[in-house]
């Protein structure tokens, strides 16, 4: 018998619907997969099997947990059900624990307020749960606060969280998109686990096809508040029917072509990085102490032929964005040297520095940060004209916009609205559009897609790829990820820790990597295809 | 089934314009549109005195009576505005001109600059505000063009604050570092991007800021240290109202109630226009 059964389900905030007759049921020990883009309602489908929906918004239709209709039930009844009965595990968990108070202190709480158990008693059971979800089962462990762990450790501190009451049906959001991919791989593995020695029901929402592939015995596809096609995994994956569903497959597995010629790369580098150096000043832990020194990038050394295109991957922390930035000139390095086209761009000023810059252009991750709500897209894009002000008039400067914007597949007319009228993906093109208008020989690309959705991701890196084959220019391509990497890159560079542990043409290195921690980054990447073999070896 | 539909009454306060915001701007309106008004037009003329007419109840000539001296107090009140405001404004838009780039200077060097700022800030903040405009005023001389300064001294760690605040908010997003790129300096990029992106914050707080400015001049003149006679403010009409209190009690509570009001009036604005520009409270997606 389902556990949680949705039926007909809607949620309206005013009168728009954004989740449709959403049907579903999960069954004790079952995984079901909910897998959509953003927007998909997914999530909200999510808080209102916990009632958590957000002020204003309205539900109509039937949500049963073993037969009781929860869509009536009052904040009593609700108070005693989340968290004994059915939990959850968020996406950020930095902001599902409490900064203020100990890891320790929390969990004690949720213990107390389910179980009325002693002090004693308690800090027993809460040992054993950090024990179970593979942390560090001491009292000093118990005393720290959540910004003293690491993303990998807070996420299984909410996953402590989440399972202390031992609950029937674990909801867990996105749980490792914000985390490094070799962490993703603990967690997984920690989920999964859990959810089948306690015989729970674990509804696993993610955008990523791959890690659902991974997690679930059973899959539903979410579009615009509506499933499009559910079935078991390996079933769902063999035989889509709906064209959706076949579209978001087809776009997760998307590479963008390859070179249409092959590179040749000539003996002077355009930009050439060597033994470079950069740290920062840590918060001070006593007054009269001295700051401790974070080293960032320790003794990098790279080139970049003219149109290479040169990939730099590495975990979260691992010194990758400060090397772009310094890179970019926004940073200035404490040791090593750094020539763009043969020249030190820190040793020059004025209008010599600025004709250097020129050269470098950037693409960064955030769509929504990286523009001044306040600027039209016409003068965004032109903002780095700036750095060619009296070399060109006012009709030159229209036209180079236009034609950025038309490289990077936008109309014209987009140059007269506002940034926050456009979707996340136009806006990537417009932060292209932004890096090309002064025609540079190389872009630094800051994970210029992590924020995307699939198949908008798809899209912008055609556009990339079709960028370096048709106008030439050189790539810096820093990602996290490292498929996208092999995908659009000749060259790729793994930095650990501040240093660059191997280097090599991406092909080499993505076939044979030779250091522990590439082989490591490389096995602890969802593959969908490898997964999906392995289901249908066991035949579900 | 539905549940959690919001009501009618909910949805009005939820909407982006707020009572407050609505009340706030129609008392700021007439209050400021009476002090523009008075500049063409008065009902009486106010400098010359007429005993015959003195401490005359409300009527149909005087509407709200007329004080000691036989001056109509309808119009002393609509010429006291022009004081009142006028020594508010320019209080504030010191504070403005002074705060806010001291905030910036601090939100873009930070480190010690910053510290030397902020503490000095905070080492003016420490004073009550009104007590050393007084002691200002004191040993300055009274005046409209002390009050001014002495008033406006005291905005100026609060446009600070507020302007730091906002640019440090901003540090760090992307735009900034585009600019950057873009080759442009510390100055421009400050009034390219963030100046435009934190002026609802500083129009909000120089609301706010006005009607504690009113209130302050209002403080200074009740005690004799504002604009000197024959300037005529409202907090002057207070203090000539004092000795008189106990038989025309109405000199000393038309007055005090016009104050009230007005700085009531700002507070509303200001709040209403918190709600209005506040991002963080806007509906819909961003």
């Amino acid at each position: 018998m389902a556990i949680l059964r949705f039926e007909n389900l809607s949620i309206f905030n005013g009168t728009t619907a954004l989740v449709r007759d959403l049907s579903l049921s999960l069954v004790r020990g079952e995984t079901l997969g909910l897998v959509g883009e953003s927007g998909s309602g997914k999530s909200l489908s999510a808080l209102a099997a916990l009632q958590l929906l957000p002020e204003g918004f309205a539900q109509s239709g039937s949500l049963r947990y073993r037969g009781q209709e929860l869509s009536q039930a009052d904040d009593r009844i609700m108070n005693r059900l989340r968290g004994r009965h059915i939990s959850m595990i968020f996406q950020e968990p930095m902001s599902a624990l409490n900064p203020i108070k100990s890891i320790g202190d929390q969990i004690l709480e949720t213990l107390h307020w389910h179980f009325k158990l002693t002090k004693k008693e308690g800090r027993a059971r809460a040992l054993k749960l950090l024990a179970r979800v593979g942390l560090t089962p001491t009292a000093e462990y118990m005393g720290r606060f959540a910004h003293q762990l690491s993303g990998g450790q807070r996420q299984r501190v909410v996953i402590a969280l989440a399972i202390a009451c031992k609950p029937r049906v674990l909801i867990a959001d996105e749980p490792t998109t914000a985390l490094d991919v070799t962490v993703q791989a603990q967690i997984l593995a920690l989920l999964k686990e859990i959810v089948k020695r306690e015989r729970m029901a674990l509804l696993f929402i993610s955008h990523d096809l791959a890690v659902i592939a991974q997690m679930a015995d059973r899959v539903a596809v979410m579009k615009d508040g509506e499933i499009v096609e559910q079935g078991p995994t390996l079933q769902l994956f063999d035989t889509m029917q709906h064209a959706y569903s076949k579209q978001l497959l087809a776009a997760s597995k998307h590479m963008p072509p390859k070179r249409t010629k092959p590179l040749v790369i000539g003996d002077t580098p355009l930009l050439q990085l060597h033994k470079l150096q950069r740290s920062y000043a840590l918060p001070k832990q006593k007054f009269w102490q001295q700051a401790p020194q974070k080293i960032a990038v320790n003794q990098v050394s790279l080139r970049i032929a003219a149109q290479q295109s040169v990939g730099l991957v590495g975990e979260s922390g691992c010194g990758k964005s400060t090397l772009a930035r310094t890179v970019l000139g926004l940073e200035t390095p404490q040791a090593g040297r750094i020539s763009f086209l043969q020249q030190d761009p820190f040793s020059l000023r004025g209008q010599r520095r600025r004709q250097l810059q020129r050269g470098i252009q950037a693409v960064f991750q955030d769509p929504y940060g990286s523009f001044n709500p306040r600027h039209t897209v016409g003068r965004t894009v032109a903002e780095p004209l700036y750095l060619l002000a009296g070399q060109i008039n006012g009709a030159e400067r229209r036209r180079r916009v236009l034609e950025a914007l038309t490289s990077v597949g936008l109309p014209e007319t987009a140059a007269q609205h506002y940034p926050h009228e456009f979707s996340g993906g136009q806006r990537q093109r417009i932060a292209i559009a932004r890096a090309l208008v002064t025609q540079p020989q190389l872009i630094v690309a800051d994970e210029p897609v992590s924020a995307l959705d699939v198949s908008v991701r798809a899209q912008i890196l055609d556009l990339l790829a079709d960028l370096r084959d048709r106008l030439g220019v050189a790539f810096l391509f820093i990602s996290h990820d490292l498929s996208v990497v092999r995908a659009i890159t000749d060259y790729v560079c793994v930095m650990n820790a501040g240093r660059i542990v191997e280097e090599g043409p991406t092909q080499d290195v993505f076939s044979a990597p030779r250091h522990p921690y590439t082989r490591l980054l490389l096995s602890a990447v969802p593959d969908l295809e490898e997964t999906l073999a392995a289901r249908r070896k066991v035949g579900h | 089934m539905m549940k959690n539909v919001p009501s009618e009454k909910a949805s009005f306060f939820n909407s982006r314009y707020s009572a407050s915001l609505l009340l706030g701007t129609v008392i700021t309106i007439v209050v400021v549109g009476t002090g523009v008004l008075s500049f063409f037009w008065l009902p009486f003329n106010v400098s010359s005195l007429n005993v015959a007419q003195r401490l005359q109840p409300a009527s149909a000539q005087h509407w709200l009576g007329t004080d000691q001296y036989g001056r109509d107090l309808l119009s002393m009140l609509m010429i006291g505005a022009q004081t009142s405001l006028g020594v508010g404004l320019f209080a504030v838009g010191f504070g403005m001109l002074l705060g806010v780039p001291l905030g910036l200077l601090a939100a873009a060097r930070r480190g010690f600059v910053d510290q030397l700022l902020m503490r000095f800030n905070d080492l003016v903040f420490a004073f009550p505000a009104v007590l050393s405009a007084i002691l200002i005023t004191a040993s300055l001389g009274p005046g409209a063009l002390n009050s001014i300064i002495a008033i406006g001294i005291f905005n100026v760690p609060v446009f600070a604050r507020v302007a730091r605040g906002g640019a440090l908010s901003l540090a760090g997003r992307e735009f900034l570092l585009a600019a950057r790129l873009a080759g442009k300096g510390a100055l421009r990029i400050t009034f390219e991007h963030v100046l435009p992106n934190i002026a609802s914050l500083l129009i909000v707080q120089a609301t706010i800021q006005l009607s504690m400015g009113i209130l302050a001049e209002a403080g200074l003149s009740y005690l004799g240290l504002g604009p000197q006679p024959p300037l005529v403010s409202w907090g002057r009409m207070l203090n000539e109202a004092q000795t008189l209190v106990s038989f025309a009690p109405q000199l000393a509570l038309i007055p005090g109630a016009t104050i009230v009001v007005a700085v009531l009036g700002f507070n509303l604005l200001g709040d209403g226009l918190r709600d209005l520009l506040d991002p963080k409270l806007r509906g819909g997606p961003r």
